[in-house]
């Protein structure tokens, strides 16, 4: 399919939303300019579903011929724990660039040239981040914690979005950074601190913390919001903010309003549908959706975002709930380690709008947009990994790929922690059976050989519907991560970075997701690392631009 | 005297079979998880209880740790006990110096009667550490003379003459977990820093007493009847004599401007010299009432005058001595009121004082309303 420009008002009004149209299974339209393909927001589109179909030089052949590896890896004043982002083609003083963008746990926000690793601008610490005794939760390791989710790019805007906190008096508060992304200047009217009320209970900075990808729709921003690791009190809340009127009175909605849980954690945070709704997938907490409660841990939820209010209706429609959620919750295996696919249409089904997601039970779960089922209704649950016996699960804690193979089949591929049943490991290749009349259903076609510890989220890249490459980041815990690419027809690895010292990849992120565009991988960890094919020549920037400048000091960069 | 867990970290034997892990960075290592097939240990105070997922306070930093709590979890008690305890068959642990000229010299041991926990790990013979000190576990077979039989068969001599504490070590349940309990625990690491926890060990020494959220569910005379939160379990529980009754008004941080009077109810810093004088908050107290203060918790009331709030958060105590303030999530700013009986009313949420009586049940010493659940009875 044709690359496509869209005017500039669409663009401002549907930047970063649903930017797949899918017509009866055709490929995945990126945003692009002339110069390629453009990543402006998680796992490529509103719909989290992590497919770049417009990928012509990464293919199996080219990524097993051996000539791919790393190219440049740039350090930064913290890790990268969002998945970093690209802008092709950007007008920036002295001439146009290929951009990745990053936020840090430092709270600072960087623009890299894509073919080199320079830096072209900073802003260091935007907020003095959270200190490990300040932040006090249980997750993460680092010294500091800032910006720990993806931001999101409003290309029409030239603007970028992060999230990031900092104590203030007596509080904790997160504020929404919008950055110019030509210079890094920040737009009048940020940042924004975040507040709000829902159901007469106030958004406290202090009792949660915010991973997941912000989205951008209809001109607002969200921001999901998880607990520090279950330290109490916390809840899961969504806010937004508009862009356009950042002063405005802001949207708010929490998943647990009366008690403890149900927070929305996931590094892929919310999905977005065409018309505006939200899907939110919650973990750990109370829950009493089935008795008209507001408490709605353990559940897909649907938010819609007309009028002026962020609304949850309550209604079985509207929400999805596991028959074992009590056992979910006692046991720590939430169900929002995942972020949402929102499936392309299947109009030769009876099931033609479909929600794809994984729970840390080890289930893949599949449901009906059009009706979500509420308790226990889903179209499909089976089990992909995990021991049911097993103390503690790590079954599914990354959002899942979808890849449309055209007569091959549809495709989800699915990264789990623990081995699954019939040795299931590492990733699992899901086949969308469709039969007229009929609900579709997901079929097992191939797990890997090996397992992978600690999976990020996977993403597909594609030339149309052939030569797809599935694209993961074993994180290992650090030291040993590795970036690694499968070929997504039968899941034959095509390249580990561990297999040569020169491509090490350090301190991959559990919950950020590789960057697959124009030839070229982007991860976040340690910095920005940046893989290709090493004989083809990097895309250098246009030699008369120049580095704005910043307080970049001891900043590495290694060049390949 | 030494504690149990002091003891065990002086030794600088942990669980059997386990990488000592003594000093604040090998904690800090330990905690986040190198590898899910690497068991590893943590001791510390316990913050929040939801169904099998306990959080943990670390001793020896900041960053909270859950544990998992699964069918094949051992609760292990221990009790203070002599000598005469240690009876042939027994299954033991006891750990000291060790030399080849001057053979075993148990100092400390812990014995049950039968294998629970890491006693029940398989073992093969003394284990040396690089000081010069050794640990067995085994079965004794004979206490004059001292000798324990490994499960290879291999008896293990040992003199009896440095003997410094004996422990009885028994099967706990699990009402023994209590928010602001101490506990030590050991176990696999889950890839996302839960610990899978095979043994966990209440060390009453530090905190006699826990706290325990829930639900009033009847008020009879002296007992409450109590709803624990995240159960459907009904706990009878009576009230000491002197039971403190407070209700906690949670108020807005922005009321709260340079020059109050407050008091912060703080832990120190023992984990980083450099800030050894500043103070990491654990609630922000106004007005003249304070939470029920856990003996050995090593928190401070601090009482005085707010200085500053903005860059750093600093009071002025009443002998003008000056404390930075950390404040950390989830601290609540309260207010508390001493209340009557009669405000136990059913359906009422609360934070319960308890600690177990000899002969079974608990008793409450406190019972504050509407308490924020991260300020759990412990420090």
């Amino acid at each position: 399919m044709p690359m496509r420009t869209r005017p500039a008002l669409k663009w401002r009004r549907f930047a970063g939303a649903c930017l797949l149209t899918m017509a009866g299974g055709l490929t995945a339209a990126l945003p692009a300019s002339a110069q390629g393909v453009d990543v402006l927001t998680f796992h490529y589109d509103n719909a989290r579903l992590g497919w770049n179909a417009q990928e012509t030089r990464l293919t199996p052949e080219t990524v097993r011929a051996g000539g791919f590896g790393q190219r440049w890896h740039t350090d930064l004043d913290g890790k990268v724990t969002g998945s970093p982002l690209l802008v092709t083609g950007l007008e920036m003083a002295g001439g146009k660039a290929d951009v990745v963008f990053a936020g840090t746990e430092s709270d600072s926000v960087y623009a890299l040239d894509a073919g080199t690793g320079k830096i072209l601008w900073s802003r260091r610490r935007i907020a003095p981040p959270l200190t490990e005794t300040q932040f006090s939760g249980n997750w993460f390791d680092g010294p500091t914690h800032g910006i720990l989710s993806t931001p999101v790019i409003d290309r029409a805007a030239n603007t970028l979005y992060a999230c990031g906190v900092r104590a203030r008096g007596l509080r904790q508060v997160f504020e929404v950074f919008a950055l110019d992304i030509r210079t890094g200047e920040a737009r009048p009217g940020f940042p924004v601190a975040l507040k709000g009320t829902y159901k007469s209970g106030a958004f406290e900075g202090g009792q949660v913390m915010q991973r997941g990808a912000l989205i951008l729709v209809n001109g607002w921003v969200y921001i999901p919001f998880g607990g520090r690791g279950d330290t109490p009190p916390w809840r899961g809340w969504v806010m937004g903010v508009d862009t356009q009127h950042p002063s405005a009175p802001q949207r708010a909605f929490c998943s647990s309003p009366i008690t403890d849980g149900a927070g929305i954690w996931s590094g892929g945070g919310l999905a977005g549908g065409a018309n505006g709704d939200l899907f939110a997938i919650t973990g750990n907490g109370d829950y009493d959706l089935d008795t008209h409660g507001d408490n709605a841990a353990q559940s897909v939820l649907r938010l819609t975002t007309e009028g002026d209010a962020l609304t949850f209706s309550r209604q079985p429609k509207d929400f999805y709930t596991p028959a074992n959620h009590k056992f979910l919750d006692e046991q720590d295996e939430d169900l929002g380690g995942a972020t949402a696919l929102l499936l392309p249409d299947m109009p030769d089904t009876t099931t033609p709008h479909l929600l794809f997601t994984g729970g840390k039970d080890g289930l893949a779960y599949l449901l009906d947009r059009d009706n979500l089922g509420g308790l226990g209704g889903e179209t499909q649950k089976f089990r992909l990994f995990s021991d049911p016996k097993a103390v503690y699960h790590e079954g599914i804690r990354s959002t899942s790929a979808y890849f449309d193979a055209g007569d091959k089949g549809r495709f989800i591929f699915v990264a789990g922690d623990q081995p699954g049943p019939d040795n299931a490991l590492g990733i699992a290749a899901l086949q969308l059976i469709t039969e007229a009349g009929k609900p579709a259903q997901l079929k097992r076609v191939w797990t890997l050989k090996k397992a992978i510890d600690g999976p990020s989220s996977p993403v597909v890249s594609s030339n149309g519907k052939a030569q797809g490459v599935i694209w993961v980041v074993e994180t290992a815990n650090g030291d040993d991560s590795a970036l690694r690419a499968y070929d997504a027809l039968t899941g034959a690895e095509l390249y580990g970075s561990d297999k040569s010292p020169a491509d090490h990849l350090q301190d991959g992120r559990r919950f950020t997701s590789p960057v697959v565009a124009n030839g070229c991988v982007f991860i976040g960890a340690s910095g920005v690392y940046c893989y290709g094919l090493k004989d083809a020549a990097p895309k250098a920037a246009n030699s008369g631009l120049r580095p704005i400048p910043a307080s970049n000091a001891n900043l590495n960069r290694k060049g390949k | 005297m030494l504690t149990r867990l002091q003891r065990r970290g002086l030794t600088g034997f942990g669980l059997a079979a386990l990488a000592a892990i003594l000093t604040p960075g090998a904690m800090g290592r330990a905690q986040t998880a190198k590898s899910p097939d690497e068991p590893t240990r943590i001791d510390g105070t316990i913050v929040s209880i939801r169904g099998d997922i306990l959080v943990v306070r670390p001793s020896l930093r900041h960053k909270m740790t859950r544990l998992s709590f699964g069918a094949n979890t051992t609760i292990m008690g221990f009790a203070q006990a002599t000598p005469a305890i240690l009876k042939p068959g027994a299954r033991i642990m006891a750990v000291g110096p060790y030399s080849e000229q001057g053979g075993f010299h148990p100092r400390w041991i812990e014995a049950a009667e039968k294998p629970i926990g890491y006693l029940a790990a398989k073992s093969d013979g003394l284990k040396m550490d690089e000081n010069g000190r050794a640990r067995c576990i085994g079965t004794l077979k004979s206490v004059s003379p001292f000798v324990v039989v490994a499960d290879n068969g291999k008896e293990m001599p040992g003199k009896l003459d440095r003997m410094r504490g004996v422990w009885r070590v028994y099967s706990e349940d699990r009402n023994a977990l209590l928010i602001g309990v101490r506990i030590e625990a050991e176990g696999k690491v889950a890839p996302d820093g839960v610990i899978q926890a095979a043994t966990i060990s209440p060390d009453r020494n530090f905190a006699k007493a826990g706290a325990m959220f829930g639900k009033i569910l009847a008020v009879q005379g002296g007992t409450v009847i109590l709803q624990p939160r995240y159960t459907d379990d009904k706990l009878t529980v009576k009230m000491a004599e002197g039971c403190i009754l407070q209700r906690q008004v949670t108020l807005d941080p922005d009321s709260v401007k340079t020059g109050d009077a407050i008091t912060f109810w703080a832990q120190q810093r023992p984990d980083d010299p450099t800030h050894a004088g500043d103070l990491k908050a654990i609630a922000l107290l106004v007005g003249k009432e304070r939470y029920p203060a856990a003996d050995s918790a090593n928190t401070v009331f601090a009482t005085g005058k707010l200085l500053a709030l903005e860059p750093d958060v600093k009071l002025q105590r009443t002998d003008g001595k000056i404390f930075k303030i950390i404040i950390p999530a989830q601290m609540p700013v309260v207010n508390l009121q001493t209340i009557p009986l009669a405000a136990l009313k059913p359906g009422t949420e609360a934070m319960f004082v308890l600690s177990r009586n000899p002969n079974g049940g608990f008793k409450t010493s406190a019972i504050v309303l509407d308490a924020s659940p991260w300020v759990g009875y412990g420090g």
